[in-house]
């Protein structure tokens, strides 16, 4: 088997296609693994992220473009200008397979231009496009500009919004309008290679090396998803945003900055709120049964729009951690972000982390304009979106992250970050295992990298049903490290991660060997994604990070929770890392000579 | 007697028509019982199929918590209730 990278210079506005063969691929898989072994192969250590030598790479999958289920997605690599490390961020959509389409199994962009330009690939053409005119424009109509002026109705399109224009080091990259690649500040990486977006069109056939096996296996697929519960009715009836709520009982949805984590006003930002008040209709990314994406509209007021979403990740972020309870707000600065080309947990958890900072006194007025940092402001929530894209009076300072934000007003420990990652939607102090995996994620705090709180609430793990007591510490370390090499693996085949509440390796290593002829099995694929999070430890250790940043704020581990029901906890990480470690052969949070050799990186 | 409060979440609002309510029941009161007596009342039993396979067992992935604990870490449907107690019921609920 052998697959095609299509590698450009932005410089000279050159392109050339290489070739990437078996023996890699069946190491490193395709998406993240494949991206992020090509990173650490060419990228000099301590380049600066928003110079021209950091390179950006997007990277589908083996079976993106199929008909396989969820296949559909893409992945973005990169050095990070946020966190100075690891650059990632996986996505869903349109965009991926229509990269395969073309030809592709990924791009590698390099250099910069020296103007504004978007790339136009089509019938094995790359056009460097002018992207003067588009340059500030938002994504939604920089889609609808590119697909105007290309005469192309069906192109899809992969862009950035103001916010990756203009170096805000938490700015994504958006395709399908909502769907963004949006951790780690990707979108600035993009934005300072003066690129605007990617424009794709392509008709070829996917190469199957087994269909009438692979056929097989994705009808007893499609009917596992079908039937489960959590792919068939929860994602559908009421999206991601079933969460909320299943989140706050148990006190560990994040509330003022991780100052609590009950949130008493939930019931009025919940999934059941959203879906009764403001849902019209569902949607899906490319070639997804699940359809757990919620078509939205605030139909008048001053929050008006007809968009999107919001995910539970965003909800949170712009609601609890703000203590903001207005959900047509939310749903306004939502799908702003969308439009922005803006991450949205990192703007919230800094949003949040301002508020905690002017309400400590650490922030004088003088700094803040006509901006009204008090808790529960959804009109802050709001108006600082494009300000911060746009880098404006204190979204400026948003625009940075939680990290540089409390280090420039003089109180760090307000940061709620790890590696410079802002924390998503978990209090560390009621998860433990989740404790863990944000203070042992490769690119800082980060759900998707080990999704622990969804064995230690929801009762599942690994593809199969499992349920750890969330306060334990024990057994937590093993669970970890097999949860972070599990989706390093669905990452780099780029098949969603809600699809593996259904299933689990057997159907994955079956879904692989059909598409491509490899007879690989369940445990040959786990070793491919311990490589691949070894390798991503690797190009961090090179970066500088080693043991001393596999750790969490000082609030986790020192000040118990203050009330709800996690109330008295704190995360108890010195009993797991020594553990985790121990499990993953490293040593100083850098994997140890043998480990290496073992993995054969 | 204690007086308990119950909070229903997600598809299982829909089948009992009501977000949350307080009950007063005797002393001994279990979860199971409890259910039981909120299935009875709002959803004509409806409530209690969702929640107990055949057997007796909570169905696979449906979550009770009594004051924020999973009730498969106290003593399953047999958590013996208290006053003041806050039990909360979800449906098997994803997201992330």
């Amino acid at each position: 088997m052998e697959i095609s990278v299509l590698r450009v210079d932005l410089a000279e506005k050159s392109s050339k296609v290489e070739k990437i063969g078996d023996q890699v691929l069946r190491r490193y898989l395709g998406g993240r693994g494949l991206g992020a072994k090509i990173l650490y192969d060419e990228l000099k250590p301590k380049v600066d992220p928003l110079k021209p030598e950091n390179k950006l790479i997007f990277m589908t999958g083996p079976l993106v473009g199929t008909y396989i289920p969820t296949a559909g997605r893409f992945h973005v690599i990169t050095k990070s200008p946020l966190t100075g490390g690891l650059g990632e961020a996986n996505c869903g959509g349109d965009w991926g397979p229509e990269i395969r389409f073309a030809g592709y199994e990924g791009i590698i962009l390099e250099g910069r231009s020296s103007e504004p330009v978007y790339l136009w690939i089509h019938d094995g053409a790359v056009e460097f496009k002018s992207a003067g005119k588009l340059w500030g424009n938002g994504v939604w109509q920089t889609e609808d500009r590119i697909r105007e002026e290309l005469g192309a109705k069906d192109a899809k399109i992969a862009s950035i919004g103001p916010a990756g224009e203009n170096l805000v080091l938490i700015a994504g990259i958006v395709n399908k309008k909502h769907r963004v690649a949006a951790r780690t500040g990707v979108g600035a990486v993009m934005g300072s290679k003066n690129l605007k977006a990617i424009a794709v069109k392509g008709a070829k056939k996917m190469p199957v090396a087994d269909d009438a096996k692979l056929h097989e296996t994705v009808k007893k697929v499609q009917q596992v998803i079908k039937e489960n519960p959590y792919t068939g009715k929860s994602y559908p009836t009421l999206g991601t945003m079933a969460l909320f709520n299943m989140m706050n009982e148990p006190g560990i949805l994040p509330t003022r900055n991780f100052q609590s984590g009950y949130f008493p006003k939930a019931d009025a930002v919940s999934g059941e709120t959203l879906r009764d008040k403001y849902v019209k209709g569902q949607t899906s990314c490319w070639g997804c049964p699940i359809q757990c994406g919620r078509v939205t509209e605030v139909k008048t007021g001053p929050y008006k729009i007809d968009g999107q979403g919001p995910e539970y990740e965003s909800v949170w972020a712009l609601s609890a951690d703000c203590d903001v309870d207005n959900l047509e707000a939310v749903i306004k600065a939502s799908n702003l972000c969308d439009d922005m080309g803006i991450d949205t947990i990192s703007y919230g958890n800094t949003v949040a982390c301002a508020m905690e900072l002017f309400e400590k006194g650490k922030i004088p007025k003088s700094d803040l304009g006509n901006i009204d940092l008090r808790w529960g402001s959804a009109e802050t929530v709001v108006n600082l979106v494009e300000m911060t894209a746009r880098r404006k009076g204190f979204g400026n300072h948003i625009a940075d992250g939680c990290m540089r934000l409390a280090k420039k007003y003089g109180a760090p420990e307000l940061a709620m970050q790890v590696k410079g990652l802002e924390l998503p939607a978990y209090e560390p102090r009621g998860v433990q295992g989740q404790a863990l995996a944000f203070a042992t994620s490769n690119r800082g705090a980060c759900h998707l990298r080990a999704y622990m709180a969804a064995t230690e609430i929801m009762g599942f793990g690994l593809g199969m049903p499992m349920k750890l007591d969330r306060f334990e510490t024990k057994g937590k370390a093993i669970m970890t490290k097999m949860a972070q090499e599990a989706l390093a693996v669905i990452d780099s085949l780029n098949i969603c991660k809600f699809a593996v509440f259904a299933i689990g390796f057997p159907e994955m290593s079956a879904m692989l060997n059909g598409v491509t002829g490899w007879n690989l099995g369940p445990l040959d694929m786990m070793k491919a994604g311990e490589r691949i999070y070894n390798l991503e430890r690797m190009f961090i250790n090179r970066e500088g990070f080693t043991g001393k940043d596999d750790t969490l704020p000082k609030r986790f581990i020192e000040t118990p929770m203050p009330d709800g029901p996690s109330k008295g906890h704190t995360v108890k990480l010195s009993e797991m890392l020594p553990d985790y470690y121990r499990q993953c052969g490293w040593e100083d949070g850098k994997p140890n000579q043998a480990k290496v050799k073992q993995l054969e990186i | 007697m204690i007086n308990v409060k119950v909070r229903v979440f997600a598809t299982f609002r829909d089948i009992v028509g009501i977000k949350e309510t307080d009950f007063q029941l005797p002393s001994s009161v279990t979860v199971r019982l409890l259910v039981q007596t909120l299935s009875d009342k709002y959803s004509h039993g409806k409530l209690e199929q969702e929640v107990f396979d055949k057997s007796g067992k909570v169905q696979k992935y449906v979550k009770i918590l009594v004051n924020g604990r999973d009730i498969d870490f106290l003593d399953g449907p047999s958590t013996q209730l208290n006053d003041g107690d806050i039990v909360a019921m979800f449906p098997p609920v994803g997201g992330g």
